[in-house]
């Protein structure tokens, strides 16, 4: 075998190579945008409850106001945000505020036992437990993808592929502190 | 009143005749021993060796017929002691709703062409059905035919128990399936995808056209509680699908899991006893036990 034919070999296993490289690096790039868009999607599902649990909370938790204000705004703040991988870390921290606040809001119900015996706002809890599992459910998704995207991005040789294709790395999502630190009992008695 | 308490006069009855019979047959034996060394002793040695032939035939019918009076008795304890069992727990001895079609549907067992069905139960409870059933599933069925009558031979695909539960009332717009990772092969409409346990990467295999829903069902705690019913039932690993208002749960098991064989004393008779009834509570429990009714809206 002559020597162009030995090259061209190289040549055509380089190509193959490289083209399972790039197309590797593409759907996982895919798989963690579609994880992504769909925390989005359980996000604002989770936001469209929240106005019926305040309305709900704001008849009984008299002292409360400023933490139900806060709770608005960032909801509004997080509706108005317009979901993008370039700003999927502001959109985490976004979540994670409001999650606290919620959190919050739940603690704080301990000092309104009429409101927590309340049958519609016993109902818009569950429906709001029930989609905080939808959320956890979303982010391990978009977990595993991103550790799956980073790791190509990081890993020679699709590394190379990845920065002539200009794909970076994307954030995991971390619970927040709050999320983190050991549940108080006194918080609840 | 205790339900085993309920059953003690019967298996007590069972346990004398089983005694009778072994009493019965010892007689026998000893009679057919003394009988032949007397005969042979005064007979020549052709007229022996037919003889022996003769008398070995007859002790084999005779024991074979002892068989047939203990499968008998097992099948009356069964009828007896399983009946009570399930009646207590809320089941009756019916058909059930599993079927090929719900089998086909769930999609665990990709390419299968023959079922058969054994013990099968049914309890009806406020917002769903369950059915317990054993069940042998089977590819490239082979029936093969004879003068007298016809054998379907096939390499079996699955062989143990199939748990059921249909909402009347409740559907999951997801299809998710979960096998064992030396069983599993790819599914129409379905893609395979991993979770975030190594552990559990490494035993089973899951399929679904929903990531989220699928992460939603089968969270560690799931995991756990499912390893833990499967255990139950002397196993390590099981089939689920999660699909339309259905939620399947498949064991291989190796035995019949509801036979209740002759014993030596009522000891034994309550374990058995006591095992098959933690098996079906357990059945019962899985909605609850799984969490799944708040995903099935």
């Amino acid at each position: 075998m002559d020597g162009i034919s030995v090259l061209i070999i190289v040549l055509a296993v380089l190509v193959v190579g490289i083209y399972t490289i790039y197309v590797n690096l593409i759907q996982k790039k895919n798989k963690a945008l579609e994880a992504f868009s769909s925390i989005d999607v359980q996000l604002k599902r989770r936001y469209d409850l929240i106005p019926n649990l305040l309305k709900i909370a704001n008849k009984f938790m008299n002292h409360e106001k400023e933490l139900l204000t806060k709770i608005t705004e960032l909801r509004s703040a997080a509706n108005a945000f317009k979901a993008d991988p370039n700003n999927a870390k502001e959109m985490l921290e976004l979540d994670k505020l409001i999650s606290q606040k919620m959190q919050e809001l739940k603690i704080s119900l301990e000092n309104y036992p009429e409101l927590k015996s309340d049958k519609t706002m016993l109902e818009a809890m569950q429906a709001y437990d029930k989609q905080e599992e939808y959320i956890a459910a979303a982010r391990r998704f978009y977990n595993a993808a991103v550790l799956n995207l980073n790791n190509c991005v990081e890993i020679f040789p699709s590394s190379i592929v990845a920065s002539w294709l200009k794909i970076n790395k994307m954030p995991f999502f971390e619970a927040s502190e709050s999320e983190k630190q050991n549940i108080n009992a006194n918080d609840f008695f | 009143m205790n339900n085993f308490q309920e059953i003690l006069p019967f298996l007590k009855t069972i346990e004398k005749q089983r005694q009778k019979i072994a009493i019965n047959y010892v007689f026998i034996g000893i009679g057919a021993f003394v009988g032949v060394c007397f005969i042979i002793s005064n007979l020549g040695l052709v007229a022996q060796s037919k003889f022996i032939a003769t008398i070995l035939g007859l002790v084999i019918i005779v024991f074979a017929t002892k068989k047939h009076y203990l499968k008998n008795m097992e099948k009356k304890i069964k009828a007896k002691v399983l009946n009570k069992i399930i009646q207590n727990l809320g089941f009756s001895w019916t058909n059930s709703f599993i079927n090929s079609n719900i089998i086909t549907k769930s999609k665990l067992f990709v390419g299968f062409d023959f079922m058969s069905k054994d013990d099968e139960f049914v309890a009806l409870k406020d917002n769903l059905a369950i059915a317990i059933c054993e069940a042998k599933i089977s590819k490239n069925a082979k029936i093969k035919r004879s003068n007298l009558m016809s054998k379907i031979d096939t390499p079996s695909a699955f062989n143990g128990v199939i748990i059921a539960c249909m909402f009347y009332d409740k559907n999951i717009s997801s299809h998710t399936i979960l096998v064992p990772k030396n069983s599993a092969q790819d599914v129409l409409n379905l893609n395979k995808t991993e979770l975030e346990s190594p552990k559990f990467n490494e035993k089973y295999a899951v399929f679904t056209n929903d990531e989220i829903e699928a992460r939603v069902i089968l969270n560690p705690s799931f995991m756990e509680k499912l390893s833990q019913i499967v255990n139950i039932f002397g196993k390590d690993e099981a089939y689920c699908a999660f699909y339309e208002n259905i939620v399947l749960v498949a064991i291989n098991a190796d035995k019949d899991l509801f036979a209740l064989q002759i014993k030596q004393n009522l000891e034994e008779y309550k374990e058995q006893f006591d095992k098959i009834t933690l098996e079906l509570k357990s059945v019962i429990n899985l909605i609850d036990y799984l969490n799944l009714e708040k995903i099935y809206k």
